[in-house]
């Protein structure tokens, strides 16, 4: 007895830190484990910054960094030096996040049945094998071989340990066959247990945890399918990982489109929200289609005034022409006009900036703190790509044209190469897609973005090509 | 010897007894107040079996006497024995003293009091006395000049700072392979320290004032810090304070004062010429481009402006600037008194500790009182203590003006003071003037204030047991401010309401701990000495930890929060609240037979609330075994008056560290939140398959004395295997953590560390004595195998610590470098086969040395005459080598940036400029970075005189007139000289600083 008072007085708690054994030895435990997971996400050497708005954009030629005295413009010109700066502390946090997302697996199999119940096991190991991929993916997007040149090349370790391990770096295609046993896992444990599947997104709060609402800001089910065709499109140039991505891309459109319709022009405006036009409202993300973004509450101070804030000094500002943003918007009505806004710089140039992520708060709504990671629209844009590279133009056609008329614009009927891409850069600016679209394209020159006026600017092979950090690669001679 | 004793042994000459038979004796034994003692032994000195112990009133009768005369001896444990001479009386009343506490003689463990003739273990004890005799700053910079194996650690960076704590070692280091993570609230190798019974704080043992300072032991192996446990794995420090005695009102009255000045030895500055000399030497006003362009017209330009001022006689010495000479004082004010029962103290002492920085202060404000009651067999002490502490911290920095060029004017022709040196156009970066830094506001005071109580009982029973228990508390508040005026340098270009910095930070702590002994001691038929103690402590420690910082000033006229512009956007107030708790159950038992053979053993259970412990409870054993010669009866050589051998052997503790590796810690996130509720993220992924770090420690000692004191020895030899050893190692980033913990190998630590004392000439009226102290200590690590292989590679020419079996953690690894060939001015390394090349190669690399000394300690002198006295105290320090870090940032590589500021001398002088320079560094433009090697490995022997001291006592008649008892006086001098066969710069942000002073003693 006298021990057990004992050990009952050394039995302290602390305000900041808790135990691994005692975190995980509650359902509550596990879903704080994976929530400090997603809040993560919103680092900014991931979403806030290295994976959506900043590095993979400004390699894709958005924005005018040609003044020898930008800060980027050095990463803008695919510069080594830069390129390696750019990357290096998002791989420790990504795979730190990735080290996070493989103890919560390994808690949720030694605790199934003991702790969580089969519900709970489902969703969240489901999100955590889908959250691991997703991670992953973005690492090999970066330090991946162009697929269509050399698919065997070297690309990244992935880490499926629970313990802190060196770990072999692995070859693209062996990646490949990795995030595809992951992603279709996670399916397989959401497919029975994801409440988005029947009902939806379900944005009510309702206080507390929100458990199984607000599916957008969750690696739902849908979501995890519409990384599964992303993923199996970034071999599309092989006919069998076309396949798959098609079917996937096709299986979210048929299922998930009436529970993530387009935005309409009420809720791009701000309508929807207050009851009239209010720029002060506006849903500049186009919320509505989004399967999965981050949620970051500080959205504003961490990438719109860091990026895109026009009073920036001129040479940290990101931001196009005003003949770049024409060339890139002919049709006025575009819905993600809203997403950009004519400014002033700093040294009293008139230049058009990317207002996507300006703070903002609109009661009961979610989109201001929104970082969208996977859409519905990306799916039509990979099923029209399939659908011409197998020769089926008409449904090539289609599938794209839903797409434009529903951020309202036009239908079209010729290039349909161009068009897609057109519309990856339209739909994709500051959520980082473009660029890897590229990439797999293996697109030697690539168009300014900012001002078309200007001369393509050539990647090469090499511009898409990253060198593990010096703190990794140091490791692996 | 302050040994006393009363003896009251009554004789009859008249009681003649028959011869031929045996007699009885009847008597009483009683203590000093005239109470029976119980359980007190008397026997016949020659037939100790002949013996019996008194009973419950103190009544004992001694039987069967055989005729003749004998001695009797009275003894018990915890008295002074008595013998008396038996001629046949028949009573007997004896009064035993209580063993009178000699310093010498006994050994204060902090929990138990021992007989250091019957202790096993390794510890030394030194009075306040010898303490001050060293000198007055403090108890820890005197115990380093006495104990050889405790050091100080000098910290080349805050020099003599007085707001800086002494990092301390006892035994060298406990080793953690690879850099450890700050998890931890102490310093990874500070030692325990114990005030009068209590755990507390390095800045408590700093603030004592020296002449509270009773004794002070050091506890270094095994069998003396086990009673400890896991907090002793560092040794521990036991410092006593001195108790009030019965008496007559008696006022004692003690003052310090000194003056401290700065040593600027270490440093060689370039003056203006010779640093302009070397600025064009190494290419400062070269162009880059061909001669003729604009730039180089523009360099040349400055040059010419910059010697035109060097001509003109500019030649600003910056180093004394923000110097100065200190006077500091202190003052003890300590009244006693009391009778039998109770005694009382009262004292008050004051400190003031200026820095030789000028903003620079601390100040101690202490008082106690003490109160000891006895009655009967209980004994009641209660000591309470105050402390107040101010300290400020200097507002810039020393290296500030130590960078600063001396071409630069301090101040313009008006006067007035620039406040820029150079501007960013030429510099690259702006260089402020660290005199006008001076005279910006940019304060940090800080005020401690705490409060403690310490309450003992004791009680004795049946003679032989004792209870006590100790309970106490401390309530320290610790309030910090600072503030940095909006015209600093910091905030130029920023907005009006982001200038100028408040901070306010407050730490509350509060501590309770307590402790009950219960002790059984007796001594059978005067042969068999056995005690045996079993204790139990806990103590609970809070803590409370605010801050805020606020920023938007517009002038230093209000430095007050209110006239802030409000918190700098995105910051928040710092608030943390943690509490921990500990536990321990010791039993030890110590057994003597005869006084000739003695074993001590320790076992003790640590209970811990260190964070992430999943073993709550860790066991510490300790075994020690001890032979004094002298008392064998065979033993017949006179002259050798102690020899006593000694053994101990046990486990000392597991770090703290030790927990938290092995649990996985998270984090709550409360930066950013979701509508998910509460989220938390690895703070640190936990290697469960851990073991413990565990340490077998071992000590041989001896101690030896012989021609009536006049030579004194102990000497100690100690082994610790710390196997397996804890290795931090480096992981690449996509493991998702940098840093892990992993077991491997060991460590082998050993070293021997002794006290010699010899009086070399003694006369009724003097005394010369020749004191001795040496340390060496070597590790070397075992069974690692070639697994840390990757980290020997990765540290190449970075970092000159290698991990291989045999290799010690004090080795420097470097490739061997032949100096800089004369020719070329290109360094020449030695390869592994032997031969010559110009190319540095991390693969030739070979040992070059060792950061562990031969031998280091302390060799002295004191001297007595008459009432005068004076000491002297030398460290040395020799066969060791160092990696000279300043001569290899500051001389050799020196960048460009560095250009722009003042350098060592030898940056000029000894680089090498044409060919046929025989050089001691390379080229004097050559900006590359050179790898480590041997080049910069240096022999690094130190010998410094710590501390002189004379002092003079008197009582003289005019004395007593102004009614003072007894007064002394004593002199001196600390750190006044030092000689290092390396010379580097040294005090980087604080210099160092030499001393003297002066304290006197007044008794009334």
């Amino acid at each position: 007895m006298l021990a057990s008072s004992c050990k009952a007085w050394l039995n302290v708690d602390s305000e900041d830190r808790i135990l691994e054994e005692r975190l995980f030895s509650s359902t509550d435990g596990f879903y704080t484990a994976l929530n400090g997971v997603y809040i993560d996400l919103v680092n900014a050497n991931l979403y806030s910054g290295t994976l959506a708005p900043s590095t993979p954009d400004i390699l894709a030629q958005y924005y005018d960094t040609s003044a020898d005295t930008h800060t980027y413009s050095s990463l803008a010109g695919f510069q080594g030096e830069a390129k390696r700066v750019a990357v290096n502390d998002m791989w420790s946090r990504a795979y730190f996040l990735i080290l996070n997302v493989n103890k919560i697996i390994g808690h949720c199999d030694e605790r199934k049945g003991t702790v969580l119940n089969e519900l709970d096991y489902s969703i969240i190991k489901g999100e955590c094998l889908a959250l691991r991929a997703l991670l992953h993916f973005e690492m090999l997007r970066y330090f991946g071989p162009v697929f269509s040149v050399s698919p065997g090349a070297d690309a990244i370790p992935y880490m499926t340990d629970t313990d802190p391990k060196v770990s072999p770096v692995l070859s693209g295609t062996a990646v490949m066959a990795r995030l595809n046993a992951d992603l279709e896992a996670s399916m397989g444990l959401l497919a029975g247990s994801d409440p988005v599947i029947a009902g939806g997104k379900n944005e009510v709060d309702n206080g507390g945890r929100n458990l199984y609402g607000f599916r957008n800001l969750r690696m739902n089910y849908f979501a995890v399918k519409a990384l599964a065709a992303r993923v199996n499109m970034y071999l599309g140039y092989l006919e069998n990982y076309r396949g798959k991505a098609l079917q996937y891309a096709e299986e979210v459109i048929s299922d998930a489109a009436r529970f993530f319709p387009f935005s309409t022009r009420e809720e791009a405006n701000g309508q929807a929200a207050t009851g009239n036009v209010n720029t002060a409202a506006e849903d500049r993300v186009l919320s509505s289609d989004i399967l999965f973004a981050v949620y970051n509450i500080r959205r504003g101070e961490d990438i719109y005034e860091k990026y895109f804030y026009n009073t920036l000094e001129s040479n940290r500002l990101l931001a196009i022409s005003e003949r770049g943003y024409s060339s890139m918007f002919p049709e006025e009505g575009d819905l993600r006009t809203f997403q950009w806004a004519r400014k002033r710089d700093a040294l009293g140039n008139d230049v058009v900036c990317l207002v996507k992520y300006e703070a903002m708060e609109v009661d009961g709504k979610n989109y201001p703190y929104m970082i969208p990671v996977l859409r519905m629209s990306e799916m039509y844009l990979i099923a029209a790509e399939c659908y011409n590279a197998s020769g089926d133009t008409d449904l090539a056609y289609r599938r794209l044209n839903t797409l434009r008329n529903a951020r309202q614009t036009s239908s079209v009927s010729t290039a349909i190469e161009a068009n897609i891409e057109y519309e990856y850069i339209r739909e994709f600016a500051g959520e980082g897609q473009l660029f890897w679209y590229y990439k797999r394209k293996n697109a030697q020159t690539i168009t300014a973005i900012y001002d078309r006026s200007k001369p393509d600017i050539t990647v090469g092979t090499a511009g898409y090509l990253f060198d593990l950090p010096q703190s990794e690669d140091g490791f692996r001679d | 010897m302050l040994l006393s004793f009363k003896m009251q042994g009554q004789t009859n000459p008249h009681a003649q007894s028959p011869a031929g038979t045996s007699r009885n004796l009847v008597g009483v034994v009683k203590d000093e107040q005239g109470k029976g003692l119980p359980g007190a032994v008397v026997y016949l000195k020659d037939t100790p079996s002949k013996g019996t112990e008194t009973d419950r009133f103190g009544n004992f009768e001694l039987k069967g006497i055989p005729d003749g005369k004998h001695t009797i001896v009275f003894s018990m444990l915890g008295m002074t024995e008595v013998e008396i001479l038996y001629t046949g009386q028949e009573s007997a009343i004896v009064t035993l003293a209580e063993e009178a506490t000699s310093i010498e003689d006994v050994v204060v463990t902090g929990i138990i009091t021992r007989n250091r003739n019957s202790f096993t273990g390794s510890a030394s004890t030194f009075s306040g006395q010898e303490l001050k005799n060293i000198g007055t700053t403090n108890i820890l910079q005197s115990l380093k000049t006495l104990e050889p194996s405790m050091t100080i650690v000098e910290n080349t960076l805050r020099g003599a700072d007085p707001n800086t704590m002494p990092d301390l070692e006892i035994r060298g280091k406990t080793s953690i392979v690879g850099e450890l993570e700050s998890d931890y609230d102490n310093v990874p190798n500070q030692p325990l320290f114990i005030l009068d019974g209590m755990e507390v704080s390095i800045e408590a043992i700093v603030n004592l004032n020296i002449d509270r300072v009773k004794s002070v032991t050091v506890l270094k192996d095994a069998a003396s810090t086990a009673i400890y446990g896991s907090k002793a794995a560092n040794g521990v420090i036991v410092v006593e304070t001195i108790p009030p005695e019965p008496g007559q009102l008696r006022v004692s009255y003690s003052g310090n004062f000194g003056i401290q000045f700065p040593d600027l030895s270490d440093y060689n500055l370039m003056n203006a010429s010779e640093k302009l000399q070397f600025e064009k030497l190494a290419g400062r006003y070269t162009s880059r481009s061909e001669t003729e362009s604009p730039e180089q017209d523009a360099l040349d330009a400055l040059y010419y402006s910059r010697l035109k001022a060097v001509r003109e006689g500019v030649d600003s010495y910056w180093l004394s600037d923000p110097l100065r000479v200190v006077f500091n004082h202190s003052h003890n004010l300590y009244v006693d008194g009391g009778d039998q029962n109770m005694q009382y103290g009262i004292g008050v002492n004051y400190g003031n500790d200026k820095g030789i920085m000028k903003g620079s202060d601390r100040d101690i404000l202490g008082g106690d009182i003490q109160v000891r009651y006895r009655k009967n067999n209980f004994t009641f002490a209660n000591n309470f203590n105050l402390s107040m502490v101010n300290a400020d911290v200097e507002p810039v920095s020393f290296d500030q003006f130590a960078n600063a060029n001396p071409y630069y004017r301090k101040r313009n022709a008006d006067g007035s003071i620039p406040l820029l040196l150079e501007s960013t156009a030429v510099a690259g970066t702006t260089i402020y003037n660290p005199l006008a830094l001076s005279g910006i506001t940019n304060t940090n005071h800080t005020k401690d204030l705490s409060i403690s109580d310490q309450l003992d009982l004791t009680w004795r029973f049946l003679g032989a047991f004792s209870l006590r228990g100790t309970f106490g508390f401390t309530k320290s508040i610790s309030e910090t401010e600072a503030f940095k005026s909006p015209d600093h340098p910091d905030f130029t270009g920023s907005i009006a309401d982001k200038k100028g910095l408040y901070s306010a930070d407050k730490s509350d702590s509060f501590n309770y701990n307590g402790r009950v002994v219960f002790s059984y001691g007796k001594l059978f038929k005067g042969q068999h000495n056995v005690s045996a103690n079993a204790s139990w402590d806990f103590s609970n420690k809070d803590i409370k930890r605010t801050g805020y910082s606020i920023t938007g000033f517009v002038g230093d006229q209000h430095q007050n929060p209110a006239f802030s512009a409000g918190f700098d956007k995105g910051t928040k107030p710092v608030y943390s609240n943690s509490r921990s708790r500990s536990t321990g159950f010791l039993l030890s038992a110590n057994y003597a037979y005869k006084g000739r053979y003695m074993i001590d053993l320790n076992y003790r259970l640590d209970g811990s609330s260190v964070f992430g412990a999943q073993k709550m409870f860790t066991g510490t054993w300790s075994l020690g075994a001890a032979w004094d010669i002298t008392n064998e009866k065979w033993f017949k050589a006179e002259w050798i008056s102690f020899l006593k051998v000694r053994y101990s052997i046990g486990n000392p503790g597991n770090q703290n560290f030790d927990a938290y590796m092995s649990s996985g810690i998270y984090e709550y996130n409360p930066d950013y939140t979701n509508i998910f509720g509460e989220s938390a993220i690895l703070s640190k992924a936990a290697n469960r398959n851990l073991a413990w770090q565990k340490t077998l420690d071992q000590n041989w000692g001896l101690d030896f004395t012989a021609w009536q004191d006049r030579i004194r020895l102990t000497f100690d030899y100690y082994h610790k295997n710390t196997n397996p050893l804890l290795v931090s190692i480096t992981l690449p980033p996509s493991a998702g953590q940098t840093r892990a913990y992993t077991n491997l190998g060991g460590q082998i630590s050993q070293g021997f560390s002794g006290i010699l004392n010899v009086i070399a000439l003694k006369t009724e009226t003097m005394r010369l004595g020749v004191n001795f102290s040496f340390s060496h200590n070597t590790s070397r690590y075992v069974d690692i195998g070639n697994s840390l292989e990757f980290m020997n590679q990765h540290g190449s020419s970075e970092v000159f610590r290698r991990y291989y079996d045999g290799a010690s953690p004090d080795d420097i690894w470097a490739v061997r470098s032949l100096g800089i060939d004369p020719a070329t001015g290109r360094e020449i390394f030695l390869t592994r086969t032997g031969e010559y090349t110009f190319q540095y190669n991390a693969e030739d690399e070979v040992k070059v040395g060792s950061t562990a000394p031969d031998l280091e300690g302390i060799i002295g002198m004191t001297f007595y005459y008459k009432r005068f006295s004076a000491s002297i105290n030398c460290r040395y320090q020799a066969g060791g080598q160092i990696f000279a870090s300043a001569l290899y940032n500051k001389v050799e590589n020196l960048s460009e940036q560095q250009l722009y500021y003042n350098v060592d001398r030898r940056a000029l002088y000894d680089r090498w400029q044409k060919p046929g320079d025989n050089a001691m560094f390379k080229a004097i433009d050559n900006l590359d970075t050179t790898p480590m090697s041997s080049r910069f490995v240096l022999d690094n022997n130190v010998f410094s005189f710590e501390s002189i001291s004379v002092g003079y006592d008197t009582n003289a008649r005019w004395l007593q007139k102004i009614r003072v008892q007894g007064a002394s006086i004593r002199l001196y001098a600390n750190n006044i000289w030092r000689i290092s066969s390396v010379k580097e710069e040294r005090g980087i942000e604080y210099p160092f600083a030499n001393s003297v002073s002066m304290s006197i003693s007044l008794r009334f």
